[in-house]
């Protein structure tokens, strides 16, 4: 056997693909020293190290800029906010190594980015298909919740955040050519038994996405009134969406969230740290890293909370979203650069375009609002597709501009 | 084992473009890798300069202790700071229609630490500020010797370009309340409100008296200031009552002057008043020889690679021009 596998030919750039995608799956926590370590984390690094031994690892030179730019902003705020280096060090690798890995593996495959959300979308529906085959075995094992479909992830918020684009992507494609219908309603499925209130926002906003592109004005407006509709409906049928709701909506109306649910409180414990971060620290934040020590700091202050909150620390050292997090950490200029990128790398027009952008978006805003991590395993895999989409349009576009009487 | 490593390239016209100007802005980090490679001789060498620098600058600075103190806030404290609230001070702000916010003891406490107040008191009382800054005086005499050297030389040229008064004279209380500032480290837990104090010095039995003398100073400053403050109450109210004549006012004011008076009992004993001590002080080595020689020894190879990929662009740059 050693012997026919040694005398095998591998092609390197299969492997590097199909374990590329898979690895944005292996979203399961193994350690914590300082950052989360995820099972992926080492397929990354081997991979990376593969990609160097032959001469595929590449960096933009604004990109490297970028990285250095964090870095220093990062340094000099860390020394207003007392933030540790190695807090900082340690958050500069981990984005220098994954988004370096995934802009290489992108820009160095033969594969079109439609090509990869194909393959990735293929791998999401093999992992929604073993969620169901699943989830009536789920309550034997002692991995994750037992009554809420949540596949091979410890919860059904990374079900939602790692099939979210896949939705959105077989949606897009139904619309136009009536594929994956099957395929969409299996999705379907599994986020009723997810029954995660993210993942039906998450099916809202690929609704409105698609319809804002597609959609004439009337149209626009009846989707919207059957998307109120849906909402209502969804309150009533959802004991766990109903909770979140009725919950966050008094926990911020009467200013206590003493008594909320734990995912409420992780929302708003964490707005609360980045609220008081953010006046303390408005242009420069307290550097990148820095926030698990905020929170150390103010989490105290908040009263009535049931100890078994406070002890677990929720979402200490992700501030429970990225649009919150870098608020905390990198001040007024961390929100601003992500909606910039958001807004920017969105204005693409043409439907293949539109299709990967309409897949992309919806996740970035679920992704971002709840979860903030800076390189999970998916993020920089999306970047680099949203990033590369707006650039194949700007160039598409200079293309048609010096080819008179072609239309985009 | 064969690796292929067709099939990279990529296929849509717009993709071709996009990927072709995008790869041609970037830095191939295998060609770095191997500038680096390249340049090993020249890292190596840095990286043992940095380490030997390294060992130099741990040999040089000498050992280090740091001492240890756990504080929580004082029982009296917590009762002064209640009958604050809702007691006599509280009635007569009322009385006089004004609000009158009561700071805990402990807090007042923790920010008196670096009070210069509380500096003038430790250099009066132990000649603090010739022991920290032990340099720049005579430990028998307690004389500030004049300061020498470069630094002081820059700090009195800046100063006079300035136009600030010479800065290279005796420590004040100022300079020590900074120094405390900086040096004593204050980590609060807010859930169970306990308060580390950590101080490092190179003399482990100075550090322990360091902060020892500083919790003890601070606590009797508080103390003093609130007994100088509650007998001008008991003053005043001793004054009132004298004169009053209606029975109600009488006994109002002997109800004030009452609570004033144990008040000013508790400030006369001879306890923790704002903060007591849970723990300490406790003096442990700090060993920084093992952190310095990796800083050096990190810093020597980023140097290293730097001057070796700096020299190989330089080479390329150089055969470009010549060709």
């Amino acid at each position: 056997v050693i012997a026919a596998l040694a005398n095998r030919r591998v092609n390197v750039a299969e492997y590097i693909t199909f374990s590329t995608v898979a690895s944005l799956f292996m979203q399961q926590k193994i350690a914590q020293v300082g950052i989360d370590v995820f099972l992926g984390y080492p397929i990354v690094i081997f991979n990376a190290l593969l990609l160097l031994t032959i001469n595929r690892l590449y960096a933009h030179a604004r990109h490297v800029l970028a990285i250095a730019g964090l870095a220093i902003f990062s340094i000099v705020s860390a020394h207003y906010a007392a933030t540790p280096i190695k807090a900082i060090a340690s958050q500069v690798i981990g984005i220098s190594l994954m988004s370096v890995y995934y802009f290489s593996v992108l820009t160095t495959s033969r594969f079109s980015l439609s090509d990869w959300m194909e393959l990735y979308a293929k791998f999401s529906f093999g992992v929604a298909v073993f969620g169901i085959l699943y989830f009536p075995f789920q309550r034997f094992g002692a991995y994750g919740e037992s009554d809420r479909l949540h596949s091979i992830f410890i919860e059904p918020a990374f079900y939602v955040h790692l099939t979210l684009p896949a939705i959105g992507w077989y949606a897009n494609i139904w619309l136009r050519t009536r594929r994956y219908g099957w395929d969409l309603l299996v999705f379907g499925l599994t986020y009723v038994l997810a029954d995660s209130a993210l993942g039906f926002i998450g099916l809202g906003l690929v609704a409105v996405f698609i319809a804002t592109s597609r959609l004439s004005f009337w149209k626009a407006t009846g989707s919207a009134i059957l998307g109120v509709i849906a909402f209502a409906a969804l309150t009533l049928a959802s004991s766990n969406f109903r909770t979140r709701l009725i919950d966050t909506f008094f926990a911020v109306s009467s200013s206590d969230i003493s008594k909320s649910n734990l995912s409420t409180f992780a929302v708003l414990s964490n707005a609360y740290v980045t609220f008081q971060t953010f006046l303390d620290h408005p242009f420069l934040g307290v550097g990148i890293g820095g926030y698990q020590y905020q929170y150390q700091h103010y989490i105290g202050d908040l009263s009535g909370i049931p100890k078994d909150f406070l002890d677990i620390q929720v979402n200490m050292y992700d501030a429970s979203s990225l649009f919150l997090r870098t608020t905390a950490e990198l001040g007024i200029v961390g929100p601003l650069i992500l909606v910039g990128f958001l807004a920017v790398c969105a204005q693409v027009r043409g439907v293949r375009y539109l299709e990967i952008r309409n897949a992309l978006l919806p996740f970035f805003i679920i992704r971002m609002g709840r979860y903030g991590a800076y390189f999970s395993l998916e993020l920089f895999f999306f970047v680099a597709l949203y990033m590369l989409n707006f650039m194949e349009y700007r160039s598409s576009r200079r293309n048609s501009a010096s080819l008179p009487g072609i239309d985009q | 084992m064969t690796i292929e490593q067709a099939a990279f390239e990529p296929q849509s016209p717009e993709s071709s473009v996009v990927i072709a100007n995008y790869l041609k802005r970037s830095i191939s980090l295998s060609e770095i890798m191997h500038q680096l490679w390249s340049g090993r001789i020249i890292i190596a060498v840095s990286f043992v300069i940095g380490i030997a620098f390294g060992i130099y600058s741990a040999w040089t600075s000498g050992p280090r202790f740091v001492a240890e103190m756990k504080l929580l806030p004082a029982e009296s404290s917590s009762v002064e700071g209640n009958s604050n609230a809702g007691g006599a001070l509280g009635l007569i702000a009322g009385l006089t229609g004004a609000s009158l916010g009561s700071v805990p003891k402990f807090t007042q406490f923790l920010s008196a630490l670096h009070s210069t107040s509380v500096a003038e008191i430790l250099d009066k009382k132990y000649a603090m500020s010739c022991r920290v800054f032990a340099g720049d005086c005579d430990q028998q005499t307690h004389q500030w010797r004049k300061r020498k050297g470069m630094r002081a030389w820059f700090n009195g040229m800046m100063a006079a370009l300035s136009g600030l008064p010479y800065p290279n004279g005796p420590h004040t209380s100022t300079e020590l309340a900074q120094y405390i500032d900086g040096a004593v480290v204050v980590t609060i837990d807010k859930a169970n409100q306990l308060v580390k104090l950590d101080y490092q010095s190179a003399k482990p039995k100075f550090a322990a008296e360091f902060l020892s003398r500083l919790v003890q100073t601070t606590n009797d400053y508080i103390k003093s200031q609130d007994r100088a403050v509650t007998r001008q109450y008991v003053g005043y109210l001793t004054a009132q009552t004298a004169t009053a004549t209606n029975v109600a006012q009488r006994d109002a004011l002997d109800q004030l002057l009452l609570q004033q008076e144990r008040k000013l009992m508790l400030t006369e004993v001879d306890i923790p008043y704002a903060a007591s001590v849970l723990d300490g002080p406790t003096v442990m080595p700090v060993n920084t020889a093992l952190k310095t020689i990796a800083i050096y020894g990190i810093l020597g190879l980023i140097v290293g690679g730097l001057i070796a990929v700096g020299k190989h662009e330089l080479a390329a740059r150089l055969r470009k021009r010549r060709a």
